[in-house]
C-alpha cells in the first residue's frame, strides 16, 4: 500500500481539503508549519518532554487476566489510556497540536467537544502553555457530560453551548469553524479527531501513533510476537488509528474499528456509520457519512457522547474499503455490558466510547485459540460516564 | 458557461455599473413566499438571483441564513424545490440568470452530471458552492460547462495573490468575493479597507467581481457598487422576509431591491 494521504490529503478518495476560500490559507500555513516542526528536533524533544513528564506516557500495556480466564479464549491485552493524564487518549494529540500552535504565534486557541474529554484536554494544554482556550459543545451534551464542563471552565476555558442543528458535536464542530472563518488570522483550530481538511486526518493521526508505537514494543516484550488483533472503538477515530497505524504494514495482524449501535443498525438511532453510511462531504473532508439519500447529514444516536458523530475520519473509510481493517458494531447495551464486566473482572471502569471495543473483543476472544493475543484500546476512563451508568443501571445495584 | 450571465456581467464592468443578485433561501418561509419573494426581486430589476438550497451543515452560513435553512428543511423542502423554483419562474416568463447555491454534499448525491442535467432542464444557470475550493474545481466546471453552466469561484480577503490569479482564470462570468473575514449575516458597516481592496481588484483581475456577505442596506450596496461590477444581499433580505407577513413578503421585497436597485443605478 503506497503511503496515504497523497500530497493533497487524499487516502484514496476520501480526505481532501473541502473548506471555504477564507480557511485556505489557513491550512496552508498549518501544512507548512507541521511540515516543517514534524521533522525538527528541537519539536520532537519537546512534545517527549511532556508527553513523558505531564501526560504520563508510556502508557502501560495490561494483561487482562480474569477476563481472559473468563472468555475462555485469546489473550486479551488493554492498552491503557484511560491512564493519560485528563483520563483519555486526546491529550496525546492536543499536546502536539499546541506546540505547533504556539510556535505559529497563535495566542487563541479553539476546539470543538463531544463527550467533553477533547475540550479537557484542550482546556488543559491551553492552561499549561497559557493560551486563551474557547470550547464548542452542542447543548444536549452539555447536559448530559455537565461534569467536563465545569472541569473545562476550571480550566480557564470558556464554553460556548451550541443550539444550532442537532445540538450535538457535528453542529459543535460547524461552529467551532464558523469561529475560525471569522478569527482566523489570530486562533488556532485544534480539532480532536483524525477528521477535517487536510492536514487534520494526517497530523491527529502522527500525534495518537504514539499508541501503537508503544503497543507494539509492549507486546514484543511481554509475548515475544505481534497480536493476533487490534480492537478499538471508531468514531471520528483518532484512538483507533493511533493503534492501528504502526500496525498497518504487519498483514498478518487484524484490525477491528468497533462503532456504536446505539439502539441497532437496523433501528433509526445508531451512530454506525461504515454499517449504514454513504461517502460524502462534511467539514472539510470525504468521508463515510449518515446522510439521507439527498445529502442531508442524519442525526445519531449512542449512549456515548464520544462516539455520536455522524462521519468518520478519512484513513477509516480508506482501510475499510481497502478491506486492511474490519468495521463492526456494538450497541448501548452491549457496551453497558462490557463496561460492567470490565469493572468487575478487573476493576477498571472504561469510558463507553471504549466499552464498545472491550465488548468487540468479548465477542471475537472465544473464537480465538488461547495462544492468540488481541490488545484492546481502552481509550479512556469512565468516570465521566458514572453518571449516565447510574441512570440506565442505577436499579440493578441498588 | 451561461453566456447571458457572462455578457450581462462584462457589460457591467465596462459601464461601470454594478449589478444587484439577491439570494433567497428555497422554502423560506414556504415555497410560494420564496418564489413570491423571487418574482418581486426581478421585478424591481435584479440582474439574476442566487436561489439557496437548505442544507443541514451550512458551515458558511452565519445565524440568520442557519435558521432560515433549518426552518425551510423541518418544513420538508428537497433539493428537487429549487429546480422547481427555477421552473416556475422560467414558466412565469422571467429571463434573467438564475444561480443555485448549495453545499458541496448534496451535489456530491446526486452526482454533478445529473445535477448539470437537471438544472439545464429546469432553465438554471449556474451554481455557488462555499465548499468547492478551487484545486477541485476543474471537473465539476467542465461538466457544467457542456450544458452552458457556470460555476462561480470565491475570492476572500485572505486569498493569496496565486489564488486569486488562478481564481481569475477560470473563465467565469463573475468572481464571488467575500467581503469579511466571516460568515454570512447582516453587518452595520461594511468592512474596513474593502472599498480599497475592491478598487485594486478590479484594476488587476479581468473577471468582473461580485461582493457578497455582510452587505445590508441600499446605501451600503451603493457604496460597495461604485468599487465593484455586482452586489449580493442575503442575510438582509432573509431578515426582512422573516419579519414579514407571508401575503406581504412580495410587496417588501420589491421594495427593499427597487431602493438597491436605484442606489446602484446612480452610484
Amino acid at each position: 500500500m503506497a503511503s496515504v494521504p497523497n500530497s493533497k490529503g487524499y487516502f484514496g478518495s476520501y480526505g481532501g481539503q473541502y473548506v471555504p476560500e477564507t480557511l485556505m490559507v489557513a491550512h496552508r500555513e498549518l501544512i507548512e508549519a507541521y511540515e516543517k516542526f514534524r521533522k525538527d528536533l528541537k519539536f520532537k524533544k519537546e512534545l517527549n518532554y511532556y508527553l513523558t513528564n505531564y501526560d504520563g506516557r508510556p502508557t502501560p500495556l495490561t494483561f487482562a487476566a480474569n477476563l481472559t480466564k473468563k472468555t475462555k479464549g485469546a489473550k486479551i491485552y488493554l492498552k491503557r489510556e484511560d491512564l493519560n493524564h485528563t483520563g483519555a487518549h486526546k491529550i496525546n494529540n492536543c499536546l502536539g497540536q499546541i506546540l505547533l500552535a504556539k510556535r505559529m504565534g497563535k495566542k487563541r486557541i479553539i476546539a470543538e467537544t463531544g463527550a467533553g474529554q477533547h475540550g479537557v484536554a484542550t482546556a488543559t494544554v491551553c492552561a499549561l502553555f497559557g493560551l486563551q482556550c474557547e470550547v464548542y459543545m452542542g447543548e444536549e451534551d452539555v447536559h448530559r457530560q455537565s461534569l467536563n464542563v465545569f472541569r473545562m471552565k476550571l480550566l480557564g476555558a470558556k464554553v460556548n453551548t451550541v443550539t444550532s442543528g442537532t445540538k450535538t458535536l457535528k453542529d459543535a464542530t460547524s461552529e467551532a469553524l464558523r469561529d475560525w472563518v471569522t478569527n482566523v488570522k489570530t486562533t488556532y483550530y485544534l480539532i480532536g479527531s483524525s477528521v477535517g481538511g487536510h492536514p487534520y486526518p494526517m497530523m491527529v493521526r502522527d500525534f495518537q501513533k504514539v499508541i501503537g508505537i508503544e503497543a507494539k514494543r509492549q507486546i514484543l516484550k511481554a509475548e515475544g510476537r505481534l497480536p493476533d488483533a487490534l480492537v478499538a472503538c471508531v468514531n471520528g477515530g483518532s484512538n483507533a488509528i493511533g493503534l492501528f497505524y504502526p500496525f498497518i504494514k504487519d498483514k498478518k495482524v487484524k484490525m477491528f474499528g468497533v462503532e456504536a449501535a446505539g439502539d441497532g443498525v437496523n433501528t433509526s438511532r445508531h451512530a454506525a456509520t461504515m454499517a449504514k453510511g454513504k461517502p460524502g462531504i462534511l467539514h472539510g473532508s470525504r468521508s463515510y457519512l449518515l446522510q439521507t439519500s439527498e445529502g442531508q447529514i442524519a442525526e445519531t444516536h449512542s449512549i456515548s457522547a464520544g462516539l455520536d458523530y455522524p462521519g468518520v475520519g478519512p484513513e477509516h473509510s480508506y482501510l475499510r474499503d481497502t478491506g486492511r481493517a474490519v468495521y463492526v458494531s456494538a450497541t448501548d447495551k452491549e457496551a453497558l455490558e462490557a463496561f460492567q464486566l470490565l469493572a468487575q473482572t478487573e476493576g477498571i471502569l472504561p469510558a463507553l466510547e471504549s466499552s464498545h471495543a472491550v465488548f468487540h473483543a468479548l465477542r471475537l476472544a472465544p473464537k480465538m485459540s488461547k495462544k492468540s493475543i488481541i490488545i484492546v484500546n481502552l481509550s479512556g476512563r469512565g468516570d465521566k460516564d458514572v453518571n449516565t451508568a447510574l441512570n440506565r443501571l442505577g436499579s440493578k445495584y441498588a | 458557461m451561461s453566456q447571458q450571465l457572462h455578457n450581462l456581467m462584462a457589460a457591467a464592468r465596462k459601464n461601470k455599473k454594478a449589478l444587484f443578485l439577491p439570494y433567497f433561501c428555497v422554502g423560506y418561509p414556504t415555497f410560494n413566499a420564496s418564489l413570491a419573494a423571487a418574482e418581486a426581486a426581478l421585478e424591481a430589476g435584479a440582474t439574476a438571483l442566487e436561489l439557496g438550497v437548505p442544507f443541514s451543515d451550512p458551515i458558511s452560513d452565519g445565524p440568520t441564513l442557519q435558521k432560515a435553512t433549518q426552518f425551510s428543511l423541518e418544513n420538508g423542502t428537497h433539493f428537487e424545490d429549487v429546480f422547481r423554483l427555477i421552473r416556475q419562474l422560467r414558466m412565469r416568463g422571467y429571463e434573467q440568470p438564475l444561480l443555485v447555491m448549495t453545499y458541496l454534499n448534496m451535489v456530491e448525491q446526486m452526482t454533478w452530471r445529473k445535477f448539470a442535467e437537471t438544472l439545464e432542464a429546469a432553465g438554471g444557470d449556474g451554481a455557488i458552492v462555499p465548499d468547492l475550493p478551487l484545486e477541485e474545481f476543474q471537473e465539476p466546471k467542465v461538466i457544467l460547462s457542456q450544458k452552458g453552466l457556470s460555476l462561480i469561484p470565491f475570492i476572500a480577503p485572505t486569498s493569496s495573490p496565486e489564488r486569486v490569479k488562478k481564481a481569475d482564470t477560470q473563465e467565469a462570468p463573475f468572481l464571488y468575493y467575500v467581503s469579511v473575514t466571516g460568515v454570512t449575516g447582516a453587518r452595520k458597516t461594511l468592512a474596513t479597507g474593502l472599498l480599497k481592496t475592491l478598487g485594486d481588484l478590479r484594476k488587476k483581475l479581468k473577471t468582473p467581481i461580485v461582493v457578497g456577505f455582510g452587505i445590508s442596506n441600499a446605501d451600503q450596496a451603493g457604496q460597495v457598487g461604485r468599487v465593484a461590477d455586482g452586489v449580493i444581499i442575503a442575510s438582509a433580505l432573509v431578515q426582512l422576509i422573516s419579519k414579514t407577513k407571508i401575503s406581504q413578503i412580495g410587496k417588501k421585497v420589491e421594495l427593499f431591491c427597487a431602493q438597491v436597485v436605484q442606489k446602484l443605478k446612480h452610484s
